[in-house]
């Protein structure tokens, strides 16, 4: 990745306002709206003064590292020769939009838990479609993340020492890909591709002294085809003075793709079953919590794997006998 | 009578049958069974959490995600914006 370059993150972090935003996300000012549609509305960076101006001609995208640091050193210079000609940077914000949230509000008692998956190896024949071929083994390895909320109820009971049914659920429920496009069928796309309550077939996990064991496994066939995915659990839960401070779990094993279906862009998945692993771990300080996005991305909040949810299975729905 | 329990018996394969055919049946020939897959060590645990949950360098870039608040402290501290916007996963664009 371009931007993974120590001199580019320091120029960034240090000479600019680094903001990063989705495509589909909602503006809730007018303001806001009319500085987004200054840009040239495609992915990528964009250098801008905080007037809405671009300081490069074009968005910069598909650059190497060296290419992406150019770039912007080239931007700096240019607001510089403006702030010496004489040019003050000024903003008058819109009004009414003070009381706006911009930043995500756990629940209160809640913990945040991150989600990542990584497919942890595959045959590179199978990486076909020529609309990703200037970084499918990037997209192939990059890890996927999404957010979740462990209520009030289950903090506490995981505080104790208790490993509710509806925690149980929730790691299992969530053991799909992030990255809704390009990849693995079972995604946070829509309710469709996700894991259904009775797609679980096995779900075994148990919480002794802070240890948490167990294993899982999950099975979807629908108009597209079928697939599965099969795992070992391991985790551990601690707490101080009744707080919960750590749940770090890990769920290892191999998923299969049998789906025919593709996006705007096809997807390259392995062929056969290949291993993949997910990684779920409490979000507790201030500054990564700051990067939680305030508001949904998507149309569909409720799908939008950006945005932390709590389980969204009904428990009723998972076939009885399933879960131990 | 003994047409009843033929029938009952017929039920029976027939569910027998189903059950064999279920989708857990054809998933289990494709992936591993759980007494073949590898526990997960402990060791392995460390080195997996570590890889998935670690933030790449970039993820340090102290991002904005408001425009409002990006545009306010750009105009207080005199500096420009780096606008990053991506269509779909943020973490998806490499």
């Amino acid at each position: 990745m371009a931007l993974n370059d120590p001199e580019t993150v320091e120029l960034l972090s240090t000479k600019f306002v680094p903001l990063a935003q989705n495509k589909h996300e909602r503006r809730p000012f007018k303001d806001d709206a009319e500085f987004y549609e200054k840009t040239l509305r495609n992915d990528g960076f964009y250098a801008m003064t905080p007037e809405g101006e671009m300081l490069l001609p074009d968005r910069v995208m598909g650059f190497t590292k060296d290419g992406l640091r150019r770039k912007f050193q080239e931007a700096l210079a240019e607001f510089d020769k403006r702030l010496k000609a004489g040019y003050v940077p000024s903003y008058t914000p819109s009004a009414g939009g003070k009381s706006t949230p911009t930043r995500y509000r756990p629940p209160a008692g809640a913990a945040i838990v991150m989600m990542r998956n990584k497919v942890l190896g595959y045959d590179p024949k199978d990486l076909t479609l020529p609309a990703y071929r200037y970084f499918a083994k990037e997209f192939m390895e990059q890890t996927g993340q999404m957010y979740l909320v462990l209520p009030k109820g289950d903090v506490a009971a995981l505080a104790q020492g208790k490993l509710p049914l509806s925690v149980k659920l929730l790691i299992a429920s969530s053991l799909i890909d992030p990255a809704i496009e390009g990849r693995w069928y079972i995604s946070a796309l829509n309710a469709t591709q996700r894991w259904a309550p009775d797609d679980l077939k096995d779900l075994r996990m148990n919480l002794k002294q802070g240890r948490l064991t167990g294993s899982v496994r999950l099975y979807k066939k629908d108009g597209n085809g079928e697939g599965s995915y099969a795992g070992e659990i391991l985790g551990f839960v601690k707490a101080s003075k009744g707080k919960l401070t750590r749940f770090d779990v890990v769920v290892k094993g191999e998923a299969l793709d049998k789906f025919e279906w593709r996006d705007t862009q096809g997807r390259n998945v392995p062929k056969g079953p290949f291993p993949m692993a997910f990684a779920f771990t409490l979000i507790d300080k201030d500054e990564d919590l700051a990067k939680i996005p305030y508001q949904a991305m998507y149309e569909n909040a409720a799908a939008d794997p950006n945005l932390p949810h709590e389980l969204q299975w009904d428990v009723n729905k998972v076939p009885r006998g399933i879960v131990k | 009578m003994f047409d009843c329990k033929r029938k009952v018996a017929a039920m029976l394969a027939l569910v027998a049958g189903l059950l064999n055919m279920s989708p857990s049946g054809l998933a289990q020939e494709k992936t591993k069974p759980e007494n073949q897959r590898d526990k997960l060590s402990v060791a392995e645990f460390e080195k997996l959490h570590k890889e998935l949950t670690r933030h790449e360098l970039w993820y340090s870039i102290p991002w904005k995600t408001s425009i409002r608040e990006a545009r306010e402290l750009a105009v207080k501290e005199k500096k420009p914006i780096a606008f990053w916007y991506v269509q779909g996963n943020v973490l998806s664009l490499c």
